[in-house]
């Protein structure tokens, strides 16, 4: 009884000390995002410089609040933030809070879609690998996961394109669903973003199967980015447990390979996998900046090189303190599942 | 920033190397060549060559291509646009009409200079920070470590586009070319290097050797510089090599999103890569396909180096061969 409790009290004590850093995490994460940009000078003047005249522009700087001192323009951009107010497009004037919520939930759907790649493909691979280390499947598995970390995505997107939407044309080129689609399963209430939940909510199958086809591509490319790393993570992992000594005991009882690692080794051998997983947010995340951008899947990545062309750097500052601190987030929220499930990771 | 590198202590990694027992080769790297052994040894050859086989092409771009790579005619004849493969042009010519071949082999030049400058500039930061850091201790290490823990949650791609914004203001100054995406890229991988610095700096601040020589009155200067530098920079060449890729990887997104080079200055295969991703609509491989290539095979050597150099040198994943090895010499002294 007495071990349970300081069990669970050190759990408690790690989960409060992992949640106050990542206060000042986020903290830094924001205050970086507006004074780098701000270097640049006044996001009114990047965005109009070359098309407003120099007194429309002060016009426009004052209603913005842009002509206050930075300090207070910062402080009020932190007040903004903590009530979920991210501040309005210059370009073309649209609440960011909107954007992140519209085309935060396209970039989540493309990313849960690549992460379930990446598992499928990356765990299997990985432990086939370790399992005949230094022999045939494990060159050429390591070979692929090298591969697969070197392709970028844009190029592996553009490959696969190429070869299955226009020579084959078995899969749509581009976008998240075919136009009618689009405008059909955006009607639905309540609207979720999620175009597959859309449009299994619409229930017209024939939908559904035009949202799944559309998600292909998308998902392979961003989803073979992270197998690799999977891949190699699972094999290192499992050819360090393979060597611990409760599996060489298991050898030595007599217990054949092949069920040493599936029975006795797999499972540890993936837990670290779960904490590296917090750190694939980042990667994944940027990976689906620039896989949106290759399908011109209405993502925030699409919609962060949408404004960044534009120089509006309001909305860049939105969208990029939005990814950054999501990915603190998710990662601080896979700790403390890595936590519960590992308790050598509690300290 | 994608490779998950298993930080080593200097001491394992100095009982790593000279395995073999003999002496240090006068080569650069020749020590590690050696520790190498079968499919390690092969990763390592070819790595090694693919990556000296660019650094050639870089050096003599400007003889290798037959064309500029802003030129889209050759004296008076307009090479046309979009012109497939053909004797004339062999990977084709670009939708400004430029050849792409050409564009390919002084996009090599590109990379190669922004990757070095880049690697260059973050070990110059990152490792004296680390040491100072981990050396002092105290609140400015405190500080160093949150801010880096922020800066690995940052995606990599997201962190240099708003330095380049920052840097070259959004626009396409020359300044806004090699330099800035090398800053950019740099800002990246400092925190690694400091990460794995301080880390090791840590450790060696408690090692013996490093109390004897505070107990002789060396300052803090010179026990950082004698004392610990060469014990915990042994791991920076594997970080620099992982790097490399990585940051190749990461100028090619910068260039694919609008950043970092501007076209008529340099030429950079993600820039000619985003330019392509509108051709394959209508069927056109040729402009993505080779610059595209080009990324995969360069990355693929630095990776393959970088790889193998880790594995050498990290005795948790080194070829239970070497350990074997080690245990009949033991078992022969005994015996004598």
């Amino acid at each position: 009884m007495a071990a349970t409790k300081t069990s669970s009290g050190s759990l408690r004590t790690y989960l409060i000390t992992r949640l106050l850093l990542v206060i000042p995490m986020v903290w830094i994460l924001v205050t970086l995002v507006f004074f780098v940009l701000r270097v640049v000078g006044d996001p009114i003047k990047s965005a109009f410089g070359d098309r407003l005249s120099p007194a429309e522009l002060a016009k426009r700087e004052h209603s913005a609040g842009l002509d206050r001192p930075i300090l207070t323009q910062y402080w009020s951009y932190l007040k903004g933030l903590l009530q979920g107010d991210f501040g309005t497009s210059l370009t073309d004037n649209t609440k960011i809070s909107n954007i992140l919520k519209i085309n935060g939930a396209a970039t989540l759907e493309l990313t849960l879609w690549a992460l379930l790649v990446a598992l499928l493909v990356g765990i299997p691979l990985g432990r086939l690998a370790a399992r005949y280390r230094d022999r045939a499947p494990d060159v050429g598995l390591r070979l692929f996961g090298v591969l697969a970390y070197a392709i970028p995505v844009f190029f592996l997107g553009l490959l696969l394109k190429l070869l299955f939407s226009i020579q084959l044309g078995w899969l749509p080129v581009n976008g998240r669903a075919a136009p009618n689609v689009e405008v059909a399963i955006n009607d639905v209430t309540p609207n979720t973003h999620f175009y597959l939940i859309n449009a299994i909510l619409y229930g017209n199958t024939s939908y559904i199967w035009d949202v799944l086809k559309h998600t292909v591509l998308p998902a392979i490319t961003l989803g073979l980015l992270v197998a690799g790393i999977f891949l190699r993570l699972v094999r290192v992992n499992l050819l360090q447990t393979l060597r611990a000594d409760y599996v060489e005991a298991a050898r030595a009882r007599g217990v054949r390979e092949g069920r040493v690692v599936r029975k006795h080794a797999f499972r540890n051998a993936l837990i670290p996998v779960v904490t590296v997983m917090g750190l694939q947010i980042a990667a994944l995340l940027g990976g689906a900046v620039l896989t949106e951008e290759t399908f011109e899947w209405q993502g925030l990545g699409f919609k962060l090189a949408f404004y960044l062309q534009r120089q509006d750097y309001i909305a860049v500052q939105g969208i990029v303190t939005a990814i950054a601190v999501s990915v603190a987030l998710i990662s601080f929220f896979i700790d403390v599942i890595a936590a519960l499930i590992d308790p050598r990771v509690r300290y | 920033m994608s490779i998950n590198l298993p930080e080593l202590e200097g001491a394992e990694i100095g009982a790593a190397l000279p395995s073999t027992g003999r002496k240090h080769s006068r080569i650069p790297g020749m020590d590690a060549v050696r520790a190498t052994s079968g499919f390690q040894r092969g990763m390592l050859v070819a790595g090694t060559l693919i990556v000296l086989f660019f650094a050639v092409v870089a050096v003599f771009a400007s003889w290798i291509a037959p064309y500029g790579f802003n030129d889209d005619r050759d004296g008076t004849k307009v090479f046309g646009r979009l012109i497939a493969p053909s004797s004339e042009h062999w990977f084709g010519t670009t939708a400004g009409g430029e050849d792409v071949y050409s564009r390919v082999v002084f996009g090599a030049q590109t990379a190669l200079e922004v990757i070095l400058l880049a690697v260059a500039i973050s070990i110059v930061i990152g490792v004296p920070l680390g040491l100072i850091s981990g050396y002092i201790g105290g609140w400015l290490d405190r500080v160093l470590v949150l801010i880096t823990d922020a800066l690995f949650a940052f995606p990599s791609l997201l962190l240099a586009i708003i330095v380049n914004i920052a840097i070259a203001g959004g626009t396409n100054s020359k300044f806004g070319g090699i330099m800035a995406a090398a800053i950019s890229i740099t800002v990246v991988y400092v925190p690694q290097y400091f990460r794995v610095v301080r880390n090791a700096t840590v450790a060696a601040r408690e090692e013996p050797y490093v109390e004897a020589a505070r107990a002789i009155g060396a300052p803090a200067r010179v026990v950082m510089m004698r004392y610990i530098f060469g014990n915990v920079v042994q791991t920076v060449p594997v970080i620099a090599t992982l790097n490399a890729g990585d940051s190749i990887l990461t100028l090619a997104g910068l260039g694919f999103l609008g950043y970092g080079i501007e076209p008529s200055s340099g030429a950079e295969w993600g820039h000619d890569l985003s330019r392509a991703v509108g051709d394959t609509s209508a069927g056109i491989w040729w402009t993505g396909l080779y610059p595209g290539i080009a990324i995969v095979l360069i990355v693929v050597g630095v990776t393959l180096v970088g790889e193998s150099l880790n594995d050498v040198l990290n005795p948790l994943l080194r070829t239970p061969k070497v350990d074997q090895v080690k245990l009949s010499e033991f078992t022969s002294a005994a015996d004598s």
